[in-house]
């Protein structure tokens, strides 16, 4: 990664090695869909025992949305701008209009629908069930790094953390 | 603050109903989310440990959002259980989250205040710190419904 852009792959092909091999997405088995004719990226979560949020294992936890919808909005934001700079979450929020069954994959349909020098804005719905009912919809803030920006973060992590 | 350890006057009826609580979340228990203090039902504090797994940006390296908001989530709704005394599982009505910056490998706390409780639903604010409860990585509020009937808030 660092930052570089790889002429030789396409945005989608980074999308879908930037879903791929982040350890979170790995760790719940998140994946990337196709982009489809309508320009949205789609997200799949199969339903897992894990990944509930009742002991019958009725239901997705919320977190486990949230993950999807945060991850699918930050892809929508890397496709719309063509390229693959280093973005941050300011901020999301959901709204929970059903529970999340799990009789089905959850799916995240996302959309970069306003896209400005440093900052993007999206929007994601999440689909349960064998009827891909809207079971949450969330929205996102997304703070994009011009190429020097990250260093902030970089040093905060780089030193005084001995312990 | 000490949030390594359960220091002295812990409530321990507390935090055994959040232990009960966090064992019956099945992606809680996924996570590895425990409890760090429990000292009355007021002040819950969650406890993440840190794992490679719950990386979402591998360049800083910082943890996936996702998972900073659920330790956030599971922190609301378990806080809103404890306080309410009762063993009706309460539910997320909407969640909204700021983050203030990214966390590095490192512990998680959350710690919650509830703004108000009404009869159908809490206001709850979360903060989210990894060194210093007053430099928060993230500060988050939700909406958790808590009346009887889920037929109120969930129309299927």
């Amino acid at each position: 990664m660092n930052g570089s852009p790889n002429p030789v792959l396409s945005i989608e092909e980074l999308a879908r090695l930037f879903a791929q091999h982040m350890p979170h997405g790995r760790d719940i088995g998140m994946r990337m869909e196709d982009l489809a004719a309508d320009g949205k990226t789609r997200m799949s979560l199969p339903a897992q025992g894990f990944l509930a949020g009742d002991p019958a294992a009725s239901f997705f936890f919320p977190g486990v949305m949230f993950s999807l919808a945060d991850s699918a909005c930050g892809l929508a934001v890397f496709r719309a701008l063509g390229r693959f700079v280093p973005i941050a979450t300011l901020d999301m929020r959901i709204d929970h209009l059903a529970p999340a069954t799990m009789d089905a994959d959850l799916v995240a349909v996302a959309e970069c629908y306003r896209l400005t020098k440093s900052i993007a804005f999206a929007r994601c719905e999440l689909l349960s069930g064998p009827q891909c009912r809207v079971a949450a919809i969330a929205v996102g803030t997304f703070m994009l790094s011009s190429s020097s920006a990250k260093a902030p973060d970089i040093t905060r992590f780089a030193g005084g953390q001995g312990s | 603050m000490n949030t390594k350890a359960s220091g002295e006057g812990v409530d321990e009826t507390t935090r055994e109903r959040i232990t009960s609580t966090l064992a019956a979340l099945p992606y809680a228990r996924h996570l590895g989310i425990r409890v760090a203090e429990a000292v009355g039902a007021g002040t819950v504090v969650l406890h993440l440990p840190f794992e490679a797994r719950l990386i979402g940006n591998v360049t800083l390296p910082a943890y996936h959002g996702g998972v900073v908001a659920t330790l956030m989530q599971v922190a609301a709704l378990t806080a809103t259980y404890v306080l309410l005394d009762e063993n009706r599982p309460p539910k997320l009505v909407d969640f909204s989250i700021d983050y203030l910056s990214s966390a590095g490998p490192g512990d998680l706390f959350a710690r919650c205040e509830m703004h108000r409780v009404g009869r159908r639903v809490a206001a709850v604010g979360i903060r989210c710190w990894q060194h210093d409860p007053d430099a928060p990585v993230a500060l988050g509020r939700a909406h958790v419904f808590v009346a009887a009937s889920a037929s109120d808030s969930m129309v299927v």
